[in-house]
């Protein structure tokens, strides 16, 4: 087990020494450095920091009455509205930006900084509901009890009580969407409507793909990657605690909602489902169109998806087994602070440089989703990894146990339960990833993702919705099979 | 011989230090208020807590230097002495082979073991679904199928009620007294076992421990901390 850890800590150290290399050694010519910092280099880095800061703020404003209304007493089917709340967290991006666009359209100019923050709001709002209402669930009940000693009423333990668990809440949420939202490819590619809505990552891309100028997407990387570095370095990195995603247990029988609440999860389902059920709408508006191209597109998808996932699994075994000291904090951190999109450009840079770009396109497209993956399915194997490991290991070591006789007999038994979800998840982050798949592949490479994309580029927005519902009930189904799966293996007493 | 010669440790800016020596065969009782060092005498001895100094001897030979498999001990700790989601047979398995794989011979042994504990019809049963009597069944089965020559018992029928904390014990006494086990155990019910003990090895403060043998006892009554 220390032998995965150590090889997956190299693994994930060559990543960032390859990409780093990829960045210095790019292969353009391009302009002198300073040139790139003009005027348009600095409207992108505003428009980047701007709808970053505008999508996290709303998204913690809007979210901070809904978390408080649900957290007011737990109720019966709460497990079901916080499912579909972590659904929208990992759903694909194209599938909201086809829902925002058929859904609002009609109301506003989606494909605008309007559009942008409403794809924002919807892929964060849910998620940062999750944690507040988590936050504030976890107040103990002690302390509600000695307020009504001394005399609390309702807003006396808002003020002492909840408020203090509120703003401490808030700050890692909205840090965390803030890095999300400011490195946010897909939705300002397709929504950004112009080159005044220009962030960091699709200047890089432009940079690559159009202007074939690598000397410039060096140049908005280490900014993007300046950026994110201050912004956690100034937050003293409260934003890792809050990446946790498992299954929702059905949990035992509660009481029924109260008035309000009933009123808040019609109201929040209402508007979450809204953007699908026009998604729907469109796509069935006539018959199936259809693509040439699409059992290719899906079978890419799929196998890049598997073996990506796979991927993801052993490094996060890896992550999850090894032991916290400064080396591995180090990995994390820098897991952290770089974005996809820089990883994917210093790997492609490298690659056009040693003339294999194009040869090596699944092997890029796999390394990096599977460790944009990564991250998500550690935290619920670590914390089963390390309550066994708290538990047995003594034992273990008695026994004289060695780590393949361990893995066997006492990990594998603790872990089976969470795999099948945790490669769905993998699977479901990697099938519905547009932005690697559009950097590195050359013209005739072809995604799921990237036919919904090329759809929308050419506006035929009824084909494009019908490829993001089918992209949306694979998901499903791989999300379903998980669940089955799981709950098969799930007797496993923890 | 059992001998524990000015054994250091340190926990949380504490000093502890034993010293004691245990006739092979014979039962040492190990008692004092609770965070004095009881426990962490069987963690340091077993090597899960480093040694400043000092020396422990098996047969005249150290032992503090091997790793945990390869000395003396067995041992029952507090709590988690089975895995609970493996099935009684592998938990009892993993005392004859690490990998809980066994030979013809080793199973018609594990099942002999299994019969004297009252176990023969529980094999395939999960651990976490026997109750706090039978668990602890288990474990001692386990122990008994280790044959390690000195039995470390930190306190493992706690949690249990008198009965079987009484139960415990006399299954214990039939190990020791079938292998000639030396055994070490902590316990805070020194007045059930008096009978049965040969020394105690009493805390007068973490740094400070007195051993001292019972009427039953045939130690020299060795007390170099006095």
């Amino acid at each position: 087990m220390s032998v995965l850890s150590r090889v997956v800590s190299l693994f994930i150290l060559l990543t960032f020494v390859l990409c780093a290399a990829g960045l210095y050694l790019h292969p353009g010519v391009g302009l002198p450095w300073r040139d790139y910092f003009d005027g348009w280099f600095f409207s992108v880095l505003q428009f980047s920091i701007v709808q970053a800061l505008l999508s996290s703020a709303i998204s913690v404003v809007v979210a901070l009455p809904f978390s408080w209304v649900l957290a007011r007493k737990p109720f019966q089917y709460q497990w079901a509205l916080k499912g579909l709340l972590n659904l929208f967290f990992i759903m694909p991006v194209l599938v909201i930006i086809l829902g925002v666009v058929t859904a609002y359209s009609d109301w506003l100019n989606v494909f605008s900084l309007k559009g942008i923050l409403l794809a924002h709001l919807y892929l964060n709002v849910p998620f940062a509901i999750r944690m507040i209402w988590q936050s504030l669930e976890n107040i103990s009940g002690e302390y509600y009890r000695l307020g009504s000693t001394m005399g609390f009423g309702r807003i006396h333990a808002f003020r002492w009580i909840e408020l203090p668990v509120l703003l401490q809440a808030i700050r890692p949420v909205f840090v965390l969407i803030f890095i999300l939202c400011f490195s946010s490819f897909t939705v300002v590619l397709t929504l950004g409507g112009g080159p005044e809505n220009t962030n960091l990552e699709v200047a890089i891309f432009q940079a690559l793909k159009l202007d074939f100028d690598p000397k410039a997407g060096v140049v908005y990387a280490c900014a993007h990657i300046a950026i994110i570095a201050l912004v956690i370095a100034a937050f003293k990195r409260q934003t890792a605690s809050a990446l946790e995603f498992s299954r929702q247990s059905i949990s035992p029988k509660k009481a029924q909602p109260n008035f309000i609440q009933v009123i808040t999860v019609v109201l929040l389902v209402l508007v979450l489902v809204y953007p699908l059920y026009s998604l729907a709408s469109s796509a069935f508006s006539v018959g199936w169109i259809g693509s040439t191209r699409l059992f290719e597109a899906m079978l890419t998808s799929l196998l890049i998806a598997i073996f990506s996932a796979l991927l993801s699994i052993l490094l996060a075994l890896g992550r999850a087994f090894s032991s916290q000291n400064r080396f591995t904090q180090l990995i994390d951190f820098g897991l952290l602070i770089l974005p996809v999109m820089v990883v994917i450009t210093g790997l492609f840079l490298l690659a056009l440089r040693l003339g294999i770009a194009f040869r090596v396109t699944h092997v890029l497209i796999v390394w990096v989703n599977s460790l944009m993956a990564m991250p998500l399915i550690i935290p619920a194997l670590r914390n089963r990894i390390e309550s066994y490991k708290n538990r047995y290991s003594p034992l273990c070591d008695v026994l004289g146990m060695p780590s393949g006789t361990q893995l066997r007999l006492v990990y594998w038994p603790a872990i089976r339960s969470i795999l099948p979800w945790s490669f769905a998840l993998s699977v479901v982050l990697s099938v519905g990833d547009l932005g690697v798949g559009v950097m590195v592949g050359s013209a005739s490479f072809i995604t799921l993702p990237i036919l919904i994309y090329q759809a929308i580029g050419s506006y035929q927005m009824v084909l494009a919705s019908q490829l993001t519902l089918l992209l949306l009930l694979l998901c499903a189904l791989i999300l379903f099979i998980a669940e089955w799966t799981g709950e098969k293996q799930a007797h496993v007493k923890g | 011989m059992l001998k524990a010669d000015r054994l250091v440790a340190c926990r949380e800016n504490k000093r502890f230090e034993w010293s004691f020596e245990l006739a092979t065969g014979q039962l040492m009782a190990v008692v004092g208020e609770s965070g004095i060092g009881k426990s962490t005498l069987i963690s340091t001895l077993l090597g899960f807590h480093p040694t400043e100094s000092g020396t422990v001897y098996w047969n005249n030979q150290p032992v503090n230097h091997l790793p945990v498999k390869e000395r003396p001990f067995g041992v029952l700790f507090q709590q988690n002495n089975l895995f609970e989601h493996l099935t009684v047979f592998q938990n009892i398995a993993l005392g004859l082979n690490v990998h809980a794989k066994l030979s013809e011979s080793e199973q018609a042994l594990l099942r002999q073991a299994a019969e004297r504990f009252g176990l023969g019809s529980l094999l395939k049963k999960r651990a976490s679904d026997l109750s706090g009597g039978q668990q602890q069944r288990v474990a001692l089965a386990r122990v008994f199928l280790q044959n390690k020559p000195v039995l470390l018992l930190d306190e493992p029928f706690s949690s249990l009620d008198k009965n079987l904390r009484d139960e415990g014990i006399n299954w214990v006494k039939d190990i020791q007294a079938e292998h000639a086990s030396t055994v070490i155990l902590v316990t805070h019910h020194l007045d059930e076992i008096n009978s049965s003990v040969d020394s105690i090895l009493q805390a007068r403060s973490s740094s400070h421990w007195h051993q001292q043998a019972t009427a039953q006892g045939s130690t020299a009554g060795f007390s170099p901390t006095n």
